[in-house]
């Protein structure tokens, strides 16, 4: 394991996959498949990871020590024990709010530039 | 998991045992870390379409899958190859060394022609036994491919396992646990 001790805003930004991890991870400890349909839950289908691209971000993700394996699981009389949970920490905790903090700058300037969904195109303004 | 009805439970258990072959294409150590869980949520994926998609939806997640396998194993495997590089250090022996890698680059080209033909032909029939699912001419070409690609960039030591065991490239190995049902 290594990177435990740099500073999350060195990884940032991060990637779409790894911040809907951490994000599916933020309020409870999730096993992948669940993890998977968290995603494509809070999207409304929109975003659909993949084993491959869901379990890349989750070895990245304990490698930097932003999550790890669970010690004790939500009920083990509901589930399988074979399936690992995988539970954020502080650190990732940290990543995850900076990076939600730099996409808040991006939308604010968005925004004043006339880039906001709920603002009308200049274009179509001036056409109308 | 609720059993499923013929050919529904055929078409399942194929496409586990060829989604286990695939992750062959991913490093040794990524496939010991992930390779066990990757292949118990690509079962609860196949089971969830399959009960609410049928073969459509089964064929959809494999268009899906081999895109999203393609992408991260190359991801994986040039990883792990530039860490290879970083590990020689110094680039004059780079340079030494690039005339055998050229050497071996023309002898891994020819073993990727003959052998993705071998595979392919094994895959398609692997893939015509899926509760009858049939590749057209374009479909088997686009499947050679890829599998020739994958045979490019793959272990080939990790390959002749898999195919050698029924059940995937983990099967029999100590530290291997079941695939877990949903």
């Amino acid at each position: 394991m290594g990177g435990h001790d740099e500073d999350p805003r060195e990884f940032l930004p991060l990637t779409p996959a790894v911040l809907e991890i951490l994000l599916a991870l933020a309020e409870e400890d999730l096993h992948g498949y669940a993890i998977m349909r968290e995603v494509e839950r809070r999207t409304g289908g929109e975003t659909r990871l993949g084993p491959g691209t869901l379990y890349r971000s989750v070895g990245q993700l304990l490698q930097r020590g932003w999550i790890r394996e669970a010690d004790e699981r939500p009920d083990p009389k509901l589930d399988d024990e074979r399936r690992r949970y995988y539970r954020l920490t502080d650190l990732g905790r940290r990543a995850a709010t900076a990076e939600v903090g730099r996409l808040e700058g991006l939308v604010r300037t968005a925004r004043r530039k006339g880039l906001s969904p709920a603002a009308r195109p200049r274009t179509a303004q001036g056409e109308a | 998991m609720a059993p499923l009805q013929e050919p529904h439970g055929r078409a399942l258990s194929g496409s586990e045992r060829i989604y286990g072959a695939l992750l062959a294409a991913y490093p040794k150590e990524f496939r010991r870390a992930h390779g066990r869980e990757m292949a118990q949520v690509f079962r609860c994926m196949c089971h969830e379409e399959v009960v609410s998609g049928g073969r459509g939806g089964l064929t959809r997640l494999w268009v899906r899958t081999l895109l999203d396998l393609l992408a991260t194993a190359l991801a994986e495997r040039t990883k792990k190859a530039l860490g290879r590089r970083m590990l020689v250090g110094s680039s004059s022996k780079l340079v030494r060394g690039g005339g055998l890698a050229a050497a071996a680059g023309g002898v891994l080209l020819i073993a990727y022609g003959v052998l993705s033909w071998i595979i392919a032909a094994r895959l398609y029939g692997e893939m015509n036994d899926l509760g009858g699912v049939k590749l057209g001419p374009q479909a088997s070409l686009r499947l050679i491919q890829e599998v020739g690609y994958l045979l490019f960039i793959g272990d080939s030591r990790a390959w002749s396992d898999c195919w050698s065991a029924p059940d995937g490239p983990d099967r029999g190995r100590p530290d291997r646990r079941p695939v877990a049902s949903v």
